[in-house]
């Protein structure tokens, strides 16, 4: 029976099931026939894992992001950083990175970020000069620097699984954002350098305070919500929902590129996706419940104990599973599933958790595009007509940076923890 | 019919979200500007969440557009996909209605004990009655996806 309860969900999963329903079917029938527990603590379980005040920013983060990438704050954000990049090789690609990186301190989700900066990019990419294969590569990687630089849907599932402060999670993803940032630029700038492509307008301070007057509502997104945070004002579901509002205050009254019936529109759109993601929340809290009476972690971290494996080590083979399985299943689900399996085991090693939810998070948003089945990869596929080999090989460089600044994450806790000392 | 149920939903979740905004930013202009905060804010909107997770997951249940993984099934003969389908669309039905089970035995305690919640002192058995009335509603659109799965000529 028990082998049975391993193969079947893994069966299931591969046949391509919902992750909700394999999740709640095997923990119904091992609690019932298995472990013989009541199932009547089922839905009390399911209903403590959603009824969290933290999790709450999930749908606030969702809908904020969407408002404000069709409200016309994303147009505005790309025009800036334009203006501030100028006169130097690649600066059409920089200003992509340089845009995800500020598009990501409103939105949390990459393939939002991928579909709001490469509608305008995209075109503009590939009018300076950049291949098909290069810009495509660069969009569809670009965008999970969203998931890094706070705020970060994967940084509040994991806060909730592994019960860790959303606040330290955000601002550990700052720097290691930055490097991934700063990495990619690097290879745009010797990219642009060896196909000698020409540059564009010289750095004006005329033009950046134009940019800059025009979008001044746009910019003060990010700092209202980053700055509310750590200003120690409000908590992040609470930024969440004053961001929602200032996006649909600037969207239709500043801006005037929405109406409210699109407002509800979104609102719609952004209640879906939060149960598409959270329906696996409740079905966790269950198996959670199955894992804790069953003694599975405890089992797992008993078994590491006597392979007396070193931190280094486990640390590089939980990046390599996770970038496994980041390949395969989206990042949500896999932090839901995995964290209460690997924080006993990690904690055990001495590890810093806001760490290691760190390094899950870029880990996993690397997954977000890695061929085949990342899901940017799909969206820049349906975005940009383009073909799937395109972007694949387009992809590659990108992901071989990303990787590097991972292992560097890994193993520089610095990165992560240094900004968490300056916050209450 | 079915049309106008699925309508009906998809506007519900939206407009509770939009009310969870709402509660959200009075909550924290009461707060500061006014001195007032809501004390039921933070019980109010997990409550308005779960609703939005349990009766939108109908939806998502509906369209067949839950998270899951699909390497494997984009190779698969469509033979199998459909099977693959039939199952998991009648695995949901009876997840779903033994949560319906399960959750109503929950509601009735909660009725008998007349539990209550912290803040709004609502009793608990209306913010839980959301999971037994999202799981049949869950159920149902699996089902209808079933008949219609079955009753689909190979």
């Amino acid at each position: 029976m028990s082998t049975l309860l391993v193969l079947l969900p893994i069966a299931m999963l591969v046949a391509g099931m919902p992750i909700f329903l394999i999740l709640l079917a095997t923990a119904l029938v091992a609690l019932a026939f298995v472990l013989h527990v009541p199932l009547v603590g089922a839905p009390q379980m399911m209903f403590g894992s959603i009824d969290k005040f933290s999790l709450l920013a999930v749908p606030f983060f969702i809908f904020a992001g969407e408002i404000m990438s069709q409200g016309g704050v994303s147009e505005r954000l790309i025009r800036w950083v334009q203006s501030l990049i100028g006169g130097v090789r690649g600066s059409i690609a920089l200003t992509t990175v340089g845009t995800c990186e500020v598009f990501g301190a409103i939105s949390g989700s990459s393939p939002a970020t991928v579909a709001a900066i490469g509608r305008t990019m995209y075109p503009a990419l590939r009018a300076g000069g950049y291949s098909d294969t290069f810009a495509l590569g660069l969009l569809t990687s670009g965008g999970a620097i969203a998931s890094i630089i706070p705020p970060s849907i994967l940084m509040i599932l994991y806060g909730a699984a592994a019960e860790q402060s959303v606040a330290k999670l955000f601002i550990g993803g700052v720097l290691p954002g930055i490097l991934i940032g700063l990495l990619m630029a690097a290879y745009i700038i010797v990219y642009a350098r060896s196909r000698n492509l020409a540059p564009t307008e010289r750095f004006s301070w005329l033009r950046l305070a134009q940019t800059t007057r025009q979008g001044i509502w746009a910019l003060a997104a990010p700092v209202i919500i980053l700055g509310s945070i750590y200003g120690g004002i409000c908590t992040p579901t609470e930024t969440a929902g004053i961001a929602c509002v200032y996006g649909i205050l600037v969207g239709r009254f500043v801006y005037r590129e929405i109406t409210w019936r699109r407002v509800f529109e979104l609102a719609g759109s952004a209640a879906y996706l939060t149960a598409q993601i959270m329906i696996i929340v409740a079905a966790s809290g269950v198996f959670s419940w199955l894992l804790t009476i069953s003694g599975v972690p405890q089992a797992i971290v008993q078994f590491i104990q006597e392979m007396k494996i070193t931190p280094v080590m486990l640390l590089f083979a939980i990046n390599v599973l996770l970038l496994v399985v980041g390949c395969f299943i989206d990042p949500s689900s896999a932090v839901l599933v995995l964290t209460p399996l690997l924080v006993p085991i990690v904690r055990l090693a001495g590890i810093d958790l806001v760490h290691f939810g760190i390094i899950v998070t870029v880990n996993l948003s690397i997954g977000m595009f890695t061929p085949p089945f990342g899901l940017n990869i799909f969206v820049s596929q349906g975005l940009f007509k383009a073909p799937m080999s395109t972007i694949v090989r387009g992809v590659v460089p990108f992901l071989l940076i990303q990787i590097a600044a991972l292992m560097i994450i890994t193993y520089v806790p610095w990165l992560s923890l240094y900004l968490g000392q300056f916050t209450k | 019919m079915m049309q106008r149920l699925v309508r009906m939903v998809s506007g519900l979740v939206g407009a509770l979200l939009l009310v969870a905004v709402a509660i959200n930013f009075s909550n924290v202009f009461g707060r500061y500007l006014l001195d007032m905060p809501i004390f039921w804010a933070e019980e109010g909107m997990g409550f308005i969440q779960i609703a939005i997770v349990v009766i939108g997951a109908a939806l998502v249940a509906r369209d067949n557009a839950h998270l899951k993984m699909d390497a494997v099934e984009h190779f698969m003969p469509a033979a199998l996909k459909r099977w693959v389908d039939v199952a998991t669309a009648a695995l949901t039905v009876v997840v779903a209605l033994v949560i319906v089970w399960m959750a109503s035995d929950v509601v009735m305690q909660m009725v008998q004990n007349d539990q209550r919640s912290m803040a709004m002192e609502l009793p608990l058995a209306i913010p839980y009655s959301i999971f037994p009335l999202g799981f049949s509603l869950i159920a149902l659109f699996a089902l209808a996806r079933l008949v219609r799965l079955l009753s689909r000529k190979k």
